[in-house]
């Protein structure tokens, strides 16, 4: 039998261009590349000599959708190398901000990319006639959650008052007021979007890969904690290079990442797999009534572990908001006293763990930096993944197979302006 | 009425502009009264090849490809809007350029990707109407398609960032010694940044009648170094001839 190649260009529905590049031979898949596309941004370059303080609005730039993970995390690292240690108050409010940023590209993920593929539309612009009340709820979250983005960080997009030890302006009483309005408005319809995922079909498919997630006291963290695997291994941040390499594939713009050699899976599955202990009260009756079995070992679950994210980071966000409006917010000095150093830090992302790491020399430029994105972890998996699942769609006419693999990638919920350092369908 | 043809197309960028989209709520659902978002790949599973009405290019050009590209959607287009920074100006992409071999900094093996320089999409096309901003504001592009809708021509904002800053009565913030680019930088931002006592740092790129000398002198004497004025106009704009020719 000869060998074949397939290769699907513009992959849609992904947050970038990545192409599908698949060589067989009957129905032994030999080879599955998957080419990211998007053109290369060297962030790592554009931070040389530049000063401590523009890390965070450059490096958020690095992606639109996740640009609240970014801009805390390069605060979060520049801190370490200070040694700075930001308030409590200050800690209280990223968390908000982080929070909102999941909430956010959850909804983009579950809405606007995967819900259309379970429902039997080409987008959700389709389903505006006929499924009204999905896609009013889709607009609701997705404005909802960045209005809280802009009321504490002045911008939805790209927050610009998180800077390295605290806020350039903290949120009012009144506007603290309006955050927790709008959690509590978010509340029942994040229920619904659980409620509706859970009745979806997904194929019984599991992979191998290490599973990697925070851990912190009893927490569901985000903000910071040491990284833990599903079996249990445990390191800080700070050796995350012990850990977690980073490869370059000559077909891709996106770098690759591995532990210890091994595919990796990163983002909410994970965390459910690994914190699901730590949830709201009405996230883990959700949890249950959704019949998931924990640990799942499918990347097809995480789209339904992202929903009851959505419940849980919805009540741990009054939660914080209401103890915030109970202390009262103070506004705080902020005094930063450059010097030479190493700061490496991780939290949670949307898709997973993130790591920034910066070398800063006695003038407070940056002379180093690395960022490992999480979907750069999530890369192999996929490609592992799309090899073993192949063959059991191999059959189907070429746009059905096409979509079935396009829902499998998605599933990852890849994020590809990040890695790129970083995806269209090529089957050569 | 016959509906408008609108077509989002991406190239070198972090795709936040089209979050900003995204995020309109249900006013998307306003402006799908008028308009049929007919390419939209991010969101579109099926996506027409063109002729289109409103064509939003996102992201700077930074290979052979996407200049190919841009140039076919151009011959498609009949009103092309630059969105975000990176189309107007080449934007964060663009700090590239000023390195020799940025890849190799970044990527430890040589990859198959080709890398240009990085350029504003208007050094190879037509734009219509610039959308700016690192993100742009969701409500000017809002306003930029019912203008279109409307049959009206949209028209820019040709003032600065402080104009938008004093009618939120904003205290200034040079009065609390921190600088801010505000004074040099094209408005209707709705001037975000500095309604958080955070500055302006120019991401809607600078205005062509904007007293840049007078800038400089403002920055010195609030103490800012001749190394940390050079950063700060080299960050969005840095391709920009405002900024290319002046001496610091």
């Amino acid at each position: 039998m000869s060998h074949h190649t397939f290769e699907i260009e513009n992959l849609t529905k992904l947050e970038a261009r990545v192409k599908l590049t698949v060589k067989f031979e009957g129905k032994e898949v030999d080879e599955v590349n998957l080419e990211v596309q998007e053109s290369s941004r060297y962030f790592e370059a554009f931070l040389t000599n530049r000063k401590y303080h523009e890390a965070a609005s450059i490096s958020q730039k690095i992606c639109g959708i996740c640009s609240v993970v970014h801009t805390i995390g390069s605060l979060k690292a520049i801190e370490d190398a200070f040694d700075i240690q930001p308030s409590e108050q200050t800690i209280d409010l990223r968390k908000l901000l982080l929070i909102s940023g999941h909430l956010h590209s959850h909804v983009v993920h579950l809405y606007f990319m995967a819900l259309p593929d379970y429902l039997g539309f080409e987008s959700i612009l389709e389903m505006s006639s006929k499924r009204h009340d999905d896609v009013h709820r889709a607009l609701r979250l997705e404005k909802i959650s960045t209005d809280i983005i802009r009321l504490i960080g002045g911008r939805p997009v790209h927050p610009v008052s998180a800077v390295i030890g605290g806020f350039t302006e903290v949120p009012n009483k009144e506007k603290l007021e309006t955050i927790l309005k709008k959690f509590k408005e978010m509340k029942e319809d994040a229920k619904k979007t659980v409620e509706m995922f859970m009745t979806f079909k997904t194929p019984k498919f599991e992979n191998n890969s290490v599973q990697c997630a925070l851990v912190k006291d009893k927490e569901y963290p985000l903000y910071d904690g040491k990284i833990v695997t599903l079996d249990g291994l445990e390191f800080e941040a700070k050796d995350y290079l012990k850990y977690i390499s980073e490869h370059v594939k000559y077909y891709s713009t996106a770098m690759h990442s591995r532990f210890k050699g091994k595919n990796m899976m990163v983002g909410a599955i994970a965390r459910l797999n690994i914190n699901y202990k730590y949830l709201s009260d009405d996230a883990k009756e959700l949890l249950i009534k959704s019949g998931i079995r924990l640990p799942s070992l499918s990347p097809f679950m995480n789209n339904l572990a992202q929903t009851i994210e959505l419940v849980h980071f919805v009540d741990k966000g009054i939660e914080i908001t209401k103890k915030l409006l109970k202390s009262g917010l103070k506004k705080e000095r902020i005094k930063i006293k450059p010097k030479a150093g190493e700061g490496i830090m991780v939290a949670e992302a949307p898709r997973g763990p993130l790591y920034h790491h910066y070398r800063i020399d006695k003038r407070g430029l940056i002379k180093y930096t690395n960022i490992i994105t999480p979907t750069s972890q999530n890369l192999e998996s996929i490609e592992n993944d799309i090899k073993q699942f192949l063959p059991r769609v191999m059959h189907l006419p070429k746009e059905k197979m096409i979509l079935e693999l396009e829902k499998l990638i998605r599933a990852y919920d890849p994020c590809i302006s990040c890695p790129t350092h970083f995806l269209e369908v090529k089957f050569v | 009425m016959k509906k408008l043809k609108i077509a989002f197309f991406g190239h070198t960028s972090c795709k936040g502009c089209f979050f900003e989209f995204l995020i309109l709520g249900e006013k998307i659902l306003d402006l799908l009264k008028g308009t049929d978002i007919v390419h939209f790949k991010m969101i579109k599973e099926y996506n027409e090849k063109g002729p289109f009405d409103i064509t939003f290019m996102d992201g700077a050009i930074s290979s052979e490809k996407e200049l190919e590209k841009l140039k076919e959607i151009r011959e498609q287009s009949k009103f092309l809007i630059a969105l975000g920074t990176c189309a107007c100006y080449g934007g964060i992409p663009s700090m590239a350029n000023v390195f020799k071999h940025p890849e190799k900094m970044v990527y430890p093996e040589p990859i198959d990707h080709k890398s240009t320089k990085v350029t504003p999409i208007d050094q190879h096309v037509k734009v219509d109407y610039y959308l700016r901003g690192c993100p742009i504001n969701k409500e000017e592009l809002f306003n930029v398609v019912k203008d279109l809708v409307n049959g009206k021509i949209p028209r820019e904002k040709d003032y600065c960032v402080c104009v938008e800053c004093k009618l939120r009565e904003n205290r200034c913030l040079f009065e609390d010694g921190i600088p801010c680019l505000g004074p040099i930088t094209y408005a209707g931002c709705n001037a975000p940044c500095p309604s958080v006592r955070a500055p302006c740092d120019g991401c809607r790129g600078p205005l062509p009648d904007g007293n840049i000398k007078e800038m400089i002198n403002l920055l010195k004497k609030s103490g800012v170094s001749r190394g940390d004025i050079k950063r700060m106009f080299k960050k969005y704009a840095l391709m920009d001839k405002k900024f290319k020719r002046v001496k610091i």
